[in-house]
């Protein structure tokens, strides 16, 4: 074998090399199995942490363990993962030691189905925080090992998360004023809303009819017909938490009278000369309560309807 | 054939006449009339003289307004005062005396309503009287009703007509 047939031969396998080595590096970094809890949760609350997995092929089964500060997290249950459409079993875990909450072992494992490909989670870890305002657990991943169906090793990487301890959301509003006219009278809801993570997602049902009014933080509205309404008060925060504030017969809402442009409860002078420092003025129809006829219009015809109904003199 | 001639041209003309008359003074029958009384009047230059809005209504109306416009360069206006109009039923109203602009010539927002809950009217009446002083120069001043706006107890609008008036100013 001359000179140049070595170098040949040399070369073919540095080259191999150069191809080879990375693409086994890069399929073992391709796998990754993380813990994606919310960033932020509440004083008292309950939330679920899932055990993510990407692009894993064949995979047959795992076992990791996972620790947190027991002083600020309490694990619940652990419950079934899922990849690519298929049910990943976790009903294997356990405190490491046991009945001793700081570290849990999941072992999840396949049995009778061919490998499972995809990305999906290998398990819900539902944890209870017992920790207080400005507490921070990690949640960290360790002793993890994922085999596939010839019982062979899958490289991955694992990955912890933390979760930060914000006080319970706790929606909240008031409103101004708590009686008033129908079709006259704007009520203004202001949001009171403490804790959770912001920012928050407002839906107001100002009749407790089901249907949204408003996504504002805090609106307006003026009730078309008498009666005592409940107000619902849902807010959502950044973490996804829910709370209500609903406030049963909050509103009292009273059948206009007729010329009562003040909503005062009596049809007088004060009416009139409201009607009069907006005589001749034009809008659109009930633009403003000086508009009795509702016809666009501030004129005498207003004055008929104040003068018709009069209470006083 | 003579029937038939005498059904052409005199028949059908005096239905259709009959029709249209039907329809205009049926139309005007019902107008609530509003006009300037007297209708023309000649004063003495620098003399202080008056002059009425008077309604006729055509069907109960509960209130009623309007817009005075004049010539300033010949008459200022003083006042402007409520008239017997609504006061007739022994009804309490309420009077808006307008707001008297002598620069641009013109008076707005006058009106009144009856304040007696059902009160109508249907009697012809004042509705306001106002109080001009002539000017020095001799010439005529229109006295246009514009804006008149008259309604019956529900608020709605009734249907008005209008009669303007004016003034002489001369020397005797």
């Amino acid at each position: 074998m001359n000179k140049w047939m070595r170098l040949l031969i040399v070369g073919a396998i540095l080259s191999l090399a150069i191809v080879l080595v990375p693409l086994s590096i890069a399929s073992a970094q391709e796998i990754s199995v993380s813990i994606d809890a919310p960033a932020e949760v509440g004083e008292g609350t309950d939330f679920i942490a899932r055990v993510s997995i990407t692009d894993v092929t064949n995979f047959d089964a795992a076992n990791y363990d996972i620790t947190y500060d027991p002083t600020i997290l309490e694990v619940t249950d652990v419950t079934d993962g899922v990849i690519g459409g298929t049910a990943i079993p976790a009903d294997v875990w356990g405190f490491t030691p046991a009945e001793t909450q700081g570290t849990i072992r999941v072992i999840n494992n396949v049995p009778g189905l061919p490998g499972v490909s995809g990305s999906g989670y290998l398990a819900e870890i539902h944890f209870h925080v017992v920790g207080e305002y400005c507490n921070t657990s990690d949640i960290t991943l360790s002793n993890g090992v994922l085999s596939d169906t010839t019982a062979t090793a899958i490289t991955a990487t694992w990955v912890g998360d933390s979760v930060h301890v914000n006080t319970v959301l706790d929606a909240g509003f008031s409103a101004s004023p708590l009686e008033g006219v129908a079709g006259v009278t704007e009520f203004t809801f202001t949001d009171a809303t403490t804790g959770g993570t912001p920012s928050y997602n407002y839906e107001w049902d100002f009749d407790n009819d089901g249907t949204v009014d408003s996504t504002t933080a805090s609106p307006t509205h003026i009730y078309a017909s008498a009666g005592t309404c409940t107000v619902s008060f849902t807010v959502t925060d950044a973490s996804g938490n829910t709370d209500i504030e609903s406030k049963e017969n909050h509103i009292t809402i009273t059948a206009a009278t007729p010329g009562d442009v003040n909503s005062d409860g009596h049809v007088n002078e004060e009416d009139m000369m409201l009607v009069y420092d907006h005589f001749g003025e034009t809008g659109s129809p009930g633009w403003i309560a000086e508009d009795v006829t509702r016809d666009g219009a501030i004129n005498v015809l207003d004055m008929i309807l104040i003068g018709q109904n009069w209470t006083e003199g | 054939m003579k029937y038939r001639d005498m059904y052409q041209w005199l028949i059908l003309p005096l239905l259709l006449f009959a029709v249209v008359g039907l329809l205009f003074f049926g139309s005007a029958c019902e107008s609530t009339n509003t006009s300037i009384s007297p209708p023309s009047k000649t004063v003495a230059p620098g003399e202080t003289f008056t002059v009425d809005v008077l309604v006729t209504p055509a069907v109960h109306i509960a209130g009623a307004q309007f817009d005075l416009s004049f010539d300033p360069s010949l008459v200022t206006a003083i006042s402007v005062e409520e008239g017997d109009l609504f006061n007739q039923g022994g009804f309490n109203t309420f009077f808006l005396p307008g707001t008297i602009d002598n620069d641009a010539g013109i008076i707005t927002g006058v009106a009144s309503v009856i304040t007696t809950c059902g009160g109508t009217m249907t009697v012809p009446g004042t509705l306001a009287t106002i109080t001009f002083i002539a000017s020095p120069i001799e010439g005529t001043s229109a006295l246009d009703l514009t804006n008149v706006i008259a309604g019956d107890k529900q608020g709605q609008r009734v249907t008005v007509q209008v009669n303007s008036g004016s003034v002489t100013i001369s020397n005797p």
